[in-house]
This record gives C-alpha cells, sequence and structure tokens, in this order.
C-alpha cells in the first residue's frame, strides 16, 4: 500500500479532485495535505475529501513535504501536486508500480507539456556540466515523484523552488534506483515571467549547492569555468540584443531646454560678463575653457547658483514632451557641459531620468571654483569620434549604461558642441540652431522654441 | 546615414567581375562586421540560368565564400528577376542596405557603359552608397580618400570617410579647383575641413587643384597620390570632359582602377 502526500496552499478549486482522484486508485491507503497555512477553504474540502490533513509548521514547499513523510504510515510515498485537475488516468500507479516491482527507490514523473523555460535554460545545462548523470531526466523539476520513505528520510530539503531538483540529486548521489516514467499529458499553467528570475536563482542555487557539498574535490576547474563562459556570453548575447530594444533621448540643456544659457546668466546676476566673452574669445581648448569659466563662480553659493537657475525660463512645452517620450518607453536625459548641480535642478523639474554634466566642487557650501570632469566625456580606445574630450563620448558611456544602442537614440542639441553626438546618435535633432554646420549634419532641425515636433520621432 | 555599416549588397551575375567586388566586400565586412548579400540579378547581356542551375550556383558561391568572414557578421545569398534597378532598389530598402559593392568590367566596353550608367542611377535611386571596384583595386585597406568638393559640403561624404577613415586609419584629401576657389567653394572647403574636425580626428589635407575640370583633376591628383577611394557624388561637376564620357554619363570614376565611391549627397 501507498501514502500519497499533496503540498498544498490556496488551492480550494482543485483539492478536492486530487484527494477524490487518489482515493480512486486501490494501491493508495492514505491521503495526506499538508497545508501550508491556507486562507481560503482548502483544509475543509480536503478533510470532507477524506483525505488526513496537517498544518504546517512554516511555509515552504520542502518543509510541508518533510511533514507529510514524517505523517506517512506507509513505505511508499507518491507526492502529487494540488493544483492539477485532471490527471491523467493511472499516474498515480504508473508512478508507484517500479518501486512495488522492487525495479527502483525513486521514481520521478515526466509528462507531456511545452518544455518549461527554467528546465530547458538552466537546470538540464547545469546538470549537464555538474551531474551528466541526470542530463537524460526530461522534467528535472517535475513535482510529481514516487520514492521509499527511508531513502526520504536521509535527505535534506530545500524549501524553495529548489526543493524538487535538490531531491533528484539526492537519491542520484546515494546511489538509489532513480528511473523517470512517462505519466501522460498534463494542463501546467506556465509561471509568470516575474517567477521565472526567482525559480531560475533557486534551481541554480540547488544545484550548486548539492555539487559543492558532495562533491567539492570532482567539480573541476574545467566545470567551473565553462559555467561562467556559458553565463557570461548568455549575458553578452542578451545584452546585445535586448538593446535593440531599449530607446534613450539626450537632451543638451543651454540654450535648448533653458531659454538662455546658464553661465550667461550668472555672468548677468554676478557682474563677469567681460571676463567670460574674453575666455571664449581667447581659451579655444575646451577643457581648460571649461576649468577657466568655473573659476568664476569661486566662493557662490549653492543657493546664489540654485536662485539664478530658478529664474532662468524653460521651454514651455518640454515637461510634456519628456513625460511623453517616458510613456513611449524612452529613457530621458540631459547632457550637458553645464555644472550637475544645476543639471540635476532641471532634470527634476522636467522629469528626467538622469542628467550627466560637470562637477562644481563646493566646500562649506561656497564653490571652490575647481571643475571635476567625469571620465566618461574623454575618449578611450572605444571612442567611434576618437575626440579626446566630448559629449558622443558621455553619449557611448549612457549607451553602455543603460544597455541601449546609439541607433535607438535621439540627441537634441544647439552649439557647435553638440555637432558630434549628433552626427552619431542614431537620430539627431537640431534645436533652434544658429550653427549652419549643425543644421546640415542634423537629421532633422527644429526651428521654433518649441519640442512638440520632437514628438514624431518617439 | 548610417554611423556604421550593418549590411552590404554585391549584385552577383557569376561573372569574373563579381569576384573583386565580393573580396571588397568581405575585407569591409571583416572590417565592421556586417553582413553581405551576394544577390543574383541579371542584367541585359548576362546568360540566363534555370531556377535549379541557379540555387546551385549561389550555393557554390555561398560555400566558397562563408569561410571568408571572419567577423561576427553573415554572408546571405539569394536571387532577383525582372528589372534589375527597381528590384535591386527594392531589396536594399526592404534589407536596409548602407552599402552596395559592384565589380567593373575591365576589358568589356558596353558592360563598362551600362554598369558607369547603373551606378550613379542606383545611388540616385536608392540614397545608398555604391562602390565599384575594379580587378587592379584590390587594395587591402583605404588609406587615402580622396574626395573632391564642389557646389556644397559634401555631408554624407564626410560621415562615410570619417566612418571608414576611423576603420582604416586613414587620410582623407578634400580637393577643389582652384578656378573655382575665391567664390563659394573656398568656404565651402572649410566648412567641409571643419566639419571633418566635429566629428572625428581623422587626418585631413586640403588641395586646389589646377585645370577646368573636377573630375579630370581629381583623377589625376588621385592617381599621383596613389589614392585607395575616390567618393564622388553623381551630378554634371564629376563627369569627365568630352562628348562620349557626357553621352554615357560617365563618372570620374570609370577612368581609374582605384575604387570609387559614389553617394548622393542629399537625405
Amino acid at each position: 500500500m501507498l501514502t500519497v502526500v499533496i503540498p498544498a496552499l490556496n488551492e480550494e478549486n482543485t483539492i478536492g479532485q486530487v484527494v477524490k482522484y487518489c482515493f480512486a486508485e486501490p494501491l493508495v491507503s492514505e491521503v495526506i495535505v499538508v497545508d501550508d497555512k491556507s486562507e481560503d477553504n482548502t483544509v475543509n474540502i480536503a478533510r470532507e475529501a477524506g483525505a488526513k490533513v496537517i498544518i504546517s509548521a512554516s511555509r515552504g514547499k520542502g518543509i510541508s513535504m518533510k511533514e507529510g513523510i514524517e505523517a506517512s504510515t506507509n513505505e511508499i510515498i507518491v507526492f502529487l501536486d494540488a493544483d492539477i485537475d485532471p490527471y491523467p488516468e493511472g499516474a498515480i500507479n504508473k508512478l508507484a508500480a517500479p518501486i512495488v516491482k522492487d525495479e527502483a527507490d525513486f521514481v520521478k514523473g515526466a509528462f507531456a507539456r511545452n518544455a518549461g523555460r527554467v528546465t530547458e535554460l538552466v537546470a538540464k545545462p547545469l546538470l549537464t556540466i555538474i551531474f551528466p548523470g541526470l542530463a537524460h531526466f526530461s522534467q528535472p523539476l517535475s513535482g510529481m515523484i514516487a520514492g521509499k520513505k527511508t531513502f526520504f528520510n536521509r535527505i535534506e530539503f530545500f524549501n524553495d523552488y529548489g526543493v524538487d531538483i535538490g531531491i533528484l540529486i539526492d537519491m542520484y548521489l546515494m546511489k538509489a534506483r532513480v528511473q523517470e516514467v512517462n505519466i501522460g499529458y498534463i494542463e501546467n499553467k506556465s509561471k509568470p515571467w516575474q517567477a521565472l528570475g526567482k525559480m531560475s536563482g533557486e534551481v541554480s542555487r540547488a544545484i550548486i549547492s548539492k555539487a559543492q557539498r558532495y562533491q567539492s574535490h570532482e567539480l573541476s576547474q574545467e566545470s567551473v569555468n565553462s559555467m561562467e563562459a556559458i553565463q557570461r556570453e548568455m549575458n553578452n548575447v542578451l545584452r546585445e540584443n535586448l538593446s535593440s530594444y531599449q530607446k534613450m533621448i539626450v537632451i543638451d540643456m543651454d540654450d535648448t531646454i533653458l531659454i538662455n544659457r546658464f553661465i550667461d546668466e550668472c555672468a548677468k546676476e554676478f557682474g563677469f560678463k567681460t571676463k567670460l566673452d574674453e575666455l571664449r574669445y581667447s581659451e579655444k581648448d575646451p577643457i581648460i575653457l571649461t576649468k577657466r569659466v568655473g573659476l568664476l563662480l569661486k566662493n557662490k553659493t549653492i543657493d546664489d547658483l540654485l536662485h539664478v537657475i530658478s529664474n532662468m525660463e524653460m521651454a514651455e512645452n518640454i515637461k510634456e514632451v519628456v513625460s511623453h517620450f517616458k510613456a513611449k518607453g524612452y529613457l530621458v536625459g540631459i547632457l550637458s557641459h553645464s555644472y550637475s548641480l544645476i543639471t540635476n535642478y532641471v532634470k527634476q523639474q522636467i522629469g528626467a531620468d538622469f542628467s550627466v554634466a560637470h562637477q562644481l566642487e563646493f566646500f562649506d557650501g561656497k564653490a571652490t571654483g575647481e571643475v571635476s570632469l567625469p571620465s566618461y566625456f574623454f575618449g578611450s580606445p572605444e571612442s567611434i569620434c576618437g575626440h579626446s574630450f566630448c559629449k558622443t563620448n558621455a553619449l557611448q558611456y549612457l549607451c553602455e549604461k543603460y544597455n541601449v544602442s546609439l541607433k535607438n537614440c535621439i540627441a537634441v542639441g544647439d552649439s557647435k558642441d553638440d555637432r558630434c553626438m549628433i552626427t552619431y546618435a542614431g537620430k539627431g535633432v537640431a534645436f533652434c540652431t544658429t550653427d549652419e554646420l549643425l543644421e546640415k549634419i542634423a537629421d532633422s532641425s527644429i526651428k521654433t522654441r518649441n519640442f512638440h515636433p520632437l514628438l514624431e520621432f518617439a | 546615414m548610417a554611423n556604421n555599416l550593418y549590411n552590404i549588397l554585391v549584385p552577383v551575375d557569376f561573372t569574373a567581375k563579381n569576384k573583386w567586388a565580393i573580396a571588397k566586400a568581405i575585407e569591409l565586412a571583416n572590417n565592421f562586421h556586417c553582413n553581405v548579400h551576394l544577390v543574383y540579378v541579371p542584367n541585359l547581356l548576362s546568360r540566363r540560368y534555370s531556377n535549379e542551375n541557379l540555387m546551385k550556383k549561389l550555393e557554390q558561391l555561398r560555400s566558397f565564400y562563408k569561410d571568408q568572414i571572419c567577423g561576427q557578421g553573415a554572408l546571405e545569398t539569394g536571387y532577383l528577376s525582372g528589372s534589375k534597378q527597381s528590384e535591386l532598389a527594392d531589396y536594399i530598402k526592404q534589407h536596409e542596405m548602407d552599402l552596395v559593392v559592384t565589380g567593373l568590367s575591365k576589358f568589356n566596353l558596353i558592360q563598362r557603359i551600362i554598369s558607369s550608367i547603373s551606378i550613379s542611377r542606383l545611388a540616385r535611386k536608392t540614397n545608398v552608397p555604391v562602390l565599384a571596384v575594379r580587378s587592379g583595386g584590390l587594395v587591402c585597406h583605404f588609406k587615402k580618400i580622396v574626395l573632391p568638393v564642389s557646389g556644397e559640403i559634401p555631408i554624407r561624404q564626410i560621415r562615410l570617410a570619417a566612418l571608414l577613415g576611423r576603420a582604416f586609419k586613414s587620410t582623407v584629401y578634400f580637393v577643389s579647383l582652384r578656378k573655382q576657389v575665391g567664390g563659394n567653394t573656398h568656404s565651402i572647403l572649410e566648412s567641409a575641413l571643419e566639419m571633418v574636425q566635429s566629428i572625428s580626428t581623422i587626418p585631413v589635407q586640403c588641395f586646389l587643384l589646377e585645370g577646368q575640370n573636377l573630375a579630370k583633376s581629381t583623377l589625376e591628383f588621385s592617381k599621383k597620390i596613389n589614392a585607395d577611394l575616390i567618393m564622388v557624388n553623381p551630378v554634371k561637376d564629376f563627369y569627365l570632359p568630352g562628348l562620349w564620357n557626357r553621352l554615357t554619363d560617365k563618372l570620374l570614376s570609370y577612368g581609374t582602377k582605384i575604387p570609387v565611391l559614389t553617394v548622393m549627397n542629399k537625405n
């Protein structure tokens, strides 16, 4: 005779039929439903159907299975899932038969269904590398199993999605006689994608931790290397291919989102307009110019600078356009040669996702005049334009960071500084520019201070 | 226009000139990790094949060249029937081709006339650059790129030159006729120079050439410096002088072994 153990959690719709199905099998003398503190009527329905019900001490499939085994009065135990109705005819008999005939100590039930994603992508590749002896199992994660109580008692159960694969590996390592039998066709709902990540993690952990515990000396460097190589290549391929679905728009700040340039407004406010004009005339190196302009802001407080930006006018429909792009799945950011204090303020105002700019240094709330230039503005061997200091380098960095292909980027700018980024972005838009070359390079040009025409690219 | 090459089309008709075009296309594909599409498209003079023979020949072509692709690109084959120009234009549009590479006959005059007309037409019709190569033009890299400037800033040529220049570490030579300088052309040359510097760091040199015809002077200059590529725009300024050349739409390209890239300037 045999016992059927059914771990259950909120299965009032199916549990009654599953218990009746078990009792219809002549070999079954006992059905134990281990309830994981269901909030519905599972317990009562199971009792009414004739099952012995145990309320599990704590949640988790592994603990429920262990409690079911302890409560079982027969040597042969069959585990069934509570959420399947109907089971194919004779499933219990098929699972138990090899044990009854003393041809096996543990039987894994396989059933016809679409291949499970975690089974095919995670469990099978790992088993092939670490436990090749189990690689032939078509459904190593199946929860429909049968086995001898004496073997189950020697197993340490995982309490998550790793439980079923853990039992299979333990049986294999105990050198139990393990078989897989086909029990027919079962309608099994695929798990939502959100659950797949968790499941993949728990299944991998179960396989690898069993391998570490039982055969650490056998887990060769080659296995570790091959797992790392597979994982790295999969990541690369996924990253590469998924990047074609991500989209991003980067907008310059001065004279684009803002009606004027921030530094020009500061020059008016703090009276260094002449010095600024002289600097712009005499200093052609963009790095030195940025550094020297920063010195003009020495001793200005954060409040002084925020006061200037808060009084500056922004393009009137920018917020609306940003929210439209975000709704269409775009990442929206500001890419500017201004200061991050200011671009972050503007980012908050317009609801953008990120901003990238230089760092004006402060000490005791006052600007020191030092400007730190983030490394991503500087060229690298991968730089597509080759410029030593350029917005395109920062754009490439952003594409890498957010996994967006450059082809899927829209860049919007107005000045000579933006020519390069507008050339290399998938779509370059010149915005109210006075730079003739920029207008020629850009794929599109907006001549009025209105961001609405940008929406046609969304 | 794209800032990278993703797909290169080579129209094939199983003649000797295909060999040079395919070799050049594969060389580019290995540099830019892009796909090469070998597409059979019959022209007026080419031999007709039965479907079965055609498939067999394409398969032979594919198996011969597929191992030469060593980047991340792939080799595709296909065939078109009907009007060559419109079928090619449809294919280019449908498969988002970034470049067409075509081989030029060395001796067959009629083929050369047809090719020269069809290249300018294809470049005009599809807006996709067409690279014409002849047997002698199989240089390994485009180290010296000659870009004649006339009338307007050659934006698309410059972008393409920057792309190739980055990959092959090339020098770009802007050339213009001295007689045209003083007017608009001088400022165009300056703007072109500024534009290259704005979008890349490839070395650029500007030359003012003597002569009356830009195509002819460019050709002479290119031969003198052993240029590896000439970029032209299929407009009148780039036609070689003489009645015959005018009648046959002979772009400056076809008088030379140097590969010539025909790019429409306007988007």
